[in-house]
């Protein structure tokens, strides 16, 4: 089912001037729609009680869909996933400040929001087969200082859980998921969302749930739901008196609505998901250099919201050119957590992280989502063999100043 | 009317208002226009991440406003919280005690050390007298409140900071279409930030911006807002997920349409509050407008000490009569945990703060209200001020336990 595929020359080629391979672009989010009906009849719900904010009735019956599909006691949502972050690691990391062990090999955002909770990011290295923090390095990292290891979980590939619940346990620290890849994944056939104190997902556009910004925490633990709960709305307890510090963490209405019109979408996303995936195992195959990554899945459950080509030495071409020859053809893909947190901006120091550090110049984060049709994907890999076909010219051409055609 | 202490709904009487009414404004676009809005932004399918509703906001707020910049964020607390980072503030920041817990608290989140600074007693805002004593080599700047939306003494202020080299911040949240002078309040200080959670006249169900005319702290506002690469403008060392999403945007774009119309009530509303306050001993009304423009989005009482019945003791009458009158702000935020307790602080006296806190009270002002339901507030303050010993026996032998005193009565 190949589509069209018009580029017969190097000049062809958009980073050259040529048209595009697709006119719009295919991002590397989920970007799925709610279900329209359905958001607008809550939405009129909403005007009807003049409740947009504030724990309002929406608000709660998403908790208790999400409670009920992670399969935890305690649901609390907030106004985006870094603010949920922000507020759980203040909670259980304590006033005293300390350090936040967290892998470097991860989203940009993760640091700023330790230091926003009032501690120092201490980056870790991430292990070789699960591409998350590893048990053995976090363990080495553990100091006096330590107030709280944050895990991360990458797609289709949770971090070590009972390791770290092994570890963190025997060193009464508290352990705390950026579960936001984690949505409808499982680790010993239970779902992600009751391990560890806490943990953190998102409700952002690009994830898996769409509820324009926002996030929430799960969580077995009574007392920290209450806390946490409270923080959210500025440390109020009943009659705005307020019990302790707080922010306005607040998910409002029509975010609500429209996560929870999403939310019985989830399962079929998840398989349109795979079958994208799938598309780019069978379009990919014999592509000389480029592989798409796939984890050991040992009957888990996986929610397939990222592909990721592994480019090894094969592939005749650089990976940040890939990218950028990918890209102007409105092809969105990126480089995956490159550069790692450690060697950018300006947080603490670490020392080399070589897992990492290898990791990061390996993988391209190629688009997916509900923009991306199976037929596109196919496009992209006849395109990527016509990079492949012709690298030499393509490698001569850019090393080129630009030129206009005539 | 009520004409005796049982026609009080707390004893038994029918309360005065069958749907409560709520000190927040709650001001709704029709619903025709906010679902032509939200089929556009589906059909787009551009949720987030600096849509084009969040840049036509910022565009049309600046115009409002006559400033160079409007940042919008998800709310006025990480408003706040962005505007810490952007500035990059250390050590201490003068802020008053007598404001919402945010203004504080997001000092806090960025590391900062709030020191509280009383208020005047007319103007109930920090003025640059009562700020320049506590002054010291750790303050790094000031962060004044226009509460209610009057104008937070911004030349004088302006004047010390530049003097003493301290930034000079406003919270906002009050205050939008509020001037100073004349002077639109946006433009005040380095920069101000604004509130645009529902309760507001300019609500977008939860919001917030940050405006300001410096170019390059706009830049800096803009980096700390969010952590991608395509929006980074400048080097800031603490940035957050601070994005107003396109749907809060829609709401905030169709509020901009009817804040005149929803201003223009509120006025009528205030004055008529301002009326029936007048003519009534023992309480005063604030009239924070004054000669200014003014949004007029709040009712604020003040309620003489000597009354038989206390501040909370009417407010729980009211919220039994359906009026959700609010005690903003109490305690003080000096008062309140991790800053304080309930016992004073002989070092750091706050007298006007807490003759405010203990004495003030919001009378609902906002949305689908009229000048009839703001006179029979009044018939109800009035009854019991008038009545003040019997109300205050009645609740004293509700306290102990006893039933209201006569039996029910039904009221109209």
């Amino acid at each position: 089912m190949n589509g069209a595929f018009a580029k017969r020359d190097v000049d062809d080629l958009a980073i050259f001037g040529g048209a595009p391979l697709f006119s719009t672009v295919r991002p590397v989010g989920q970007l799925s729609s709610p279900d329209e009906a359905l958001f607008f009849e809550l939405a009129r719900g909403i005007f009807d009680r003049r409740r947009l904010t504030n724990n309002g009735p929406l608000v709660r019956d998403l908790e208790r869909r999400l409670a009920d599909m992670h399969g935890v006691a305690h649901c609390i949502a907030f106004a985006n996933a870094t603010i949920a972050l922000i507020t759980v690691l203040k909670i259980v990391a304590g006033p005293v400040r300390g350090e936040v062990i967290l892998p470097a090999f991860t989203y940009p955002g993760l640091p700023h929001i330790v230091r926003w909770a009032g501690h120092a990011p201490r980056f870790c290295d991430v292990d070789w087969e699960t591409h998350a923090l590893s048990p053995a390095r976090a363990a080495e990292a553990i100091s006096p200082s330590t107030r709280a290891i944050l895990g991360v979980h990458q797609v289709n590939s949770p971090c070590a859980i009972d390791a770290f619940v092994a570890l963190t346990r025997e060193r009464a620290i508290p352990l705390v998921f950026d579960a936001v890849h984690g949505v409808g994944c499982t680790h010993r056939g239970i779902p992600i969302g009751g391990f560890g104190a806490a943990e953190v997902f998102s409700l952002h556009a690009t994830k898996l749930l769409n509820g324009f910004e926002g996030g929430y925490v799960t969580t077995h633990d009574d007392r920290l739901a209450q806390s946490l709960a409270r923080a959210r709305n500025f440390g109020m307890v009943d009659d705005g008196v307020i019990e302790g510090l707080g922010l306005n963490g607040k998910l409002n209405e029509i975010h609500a609505a429209a996560a929870l019109a999403c939310v019985d979408g989830l399962e079929g996303l998840i398989e349109r998901n795979f079958a994208r995936y799938d598309a780019y195992r069978s379009a990919f195959a014999g592509i000389a250099g480029l592989r798409v990554l796939s984890y050991p899945q040992n009957g888990e459950r996986w929610n397939y919201e990222f592909v990721l080509l592994e480019v090894g030495p094969a592939w005749p071409l650089n990976r940040d050119a890939t990218i950028s020859l990918m890209r102007s053809e409105n092809v969105l893909a990126r480089a995956y957590y490159s550069p790692p947190l450690h060697m950018s901006e300006n947080h603490a120091p670490a020392s080399s992280l070589p897992v990492t550090e290898a990791l990061s110049h390996r993988f391209i984060q190629m688009a997916v989502g509900e923009l991306l049709a199976i037929e596109d994907v196919w496009r992209i890999a006849d395109f990527s063999r016509f990079l492949s076909a012709n690298s030499e010219a393509i490698r001569a051409r850019m090393a080129d100043p630009p030129r206009t055609r005539p | 009317m009520k004409a005796s202490v049982g026609d009080l709904a707390l004893f038994g009487g029918v309360p005065e208002f069958a749907t409560p009414l709520h000190v927040g404004q709650l001001n709704l676009p029709p619903f025709e226009d906010f679902e032509a809005s939200f089929r556009d932004i589906f059909r787009r399918r551009f949720f987030t991440n600096h849509g084009p509703l969040v840049r036509t906001l910022d565009e049309r707020l600046a115009r409002r406003l006559g400033v160079r910049h409007a940042i919008c964020v998800a709310n006025g607390t990480v408003a706040l919280m962005v505007a810490c980072a952007a500035l990059d503030l250390r050590d201490e920041v003068i802020v008053p005690a007598f404001t919402f817990p945010a203004t504080v608290q997001a000092l806090s989140w960025a590391g900062l050390t709030a020191v509280f600074c009383d208020v005047d007693p007319y103007a109930q805002t920090i003025t640059a007298e009562l700020v320049e004593p506590l002054i010291t080599e750790r303050t790094s700047a000031v962060l004044g409140v226009h509460l209610w939306g009057r104008a937070c003494d911004p030349d004088r202020l302006l004047d010390l900071c530049r003097r003493y080299d301290l930034k000079l911040l406003f919270d906002a949240a009050h205050a939008i279409d509020c001037t100073f002078g004349g002077r639109l309040v946006g433009g005040f200080g380095d920069l101000e930030v604004f509130s645009f959670h529902a309760t507001k006249i300019l609500g977008s169900a939860e919001g917030g911006a940050l405006t300001t005319n410096d170019d390059e702290l706009a830049a800096r506002i803009r980096t700390a807002r969010n952590f991608h690469g395509a929006e980074t403008f400048a080097e800031v060392a603490l940035r957050i997920n601070g994005k107003m999403s396109e749907a809060q945007a829609a709401m905030g774009l169709l509020a901009l349409d009817h804040l005149d119309e929803w201003g223009a009530r509120n006025r009528e509303l205030y004055h008529r509050h301002q009326q029936r306050a007048g003519s009534l001993s023992g309480v005063s009304f604030l009239d924070h407008a004054g000669a200014e423009r003014s949004n007029y989005q709040y009712c604020v009482i003040g309620l003489d000490a000597a009354l038989d019945l206390s501040r909370d003791e009417l407010r729980q009458i009211l919220e039994a009569e359906g009026i959700h009158a609010r005690r903003y702000f109490f305690p003080g935020m000096h008062r309140t945990p991790p800053y304080g307790d309930m016992s004073a602080d002989p070092d750091r006296p706050l007298p006007v703060t807490d003759r405010l806190c203990a004495l003030t009270l919001q009378l609902p002002l906002g949305s689908g209200m009229d000048t009839r339901q703001v006179n029979r507030i009044w018939e109800v303050i009035e009854f019991c001020l008038g009545h003040g010993r019997d109300v205050r026996r009645a609740l004293d032998s509700a306290r102990q336990g006893n039933r209201p005193a006569r039996p029910l009565t039904a009221t109209s």
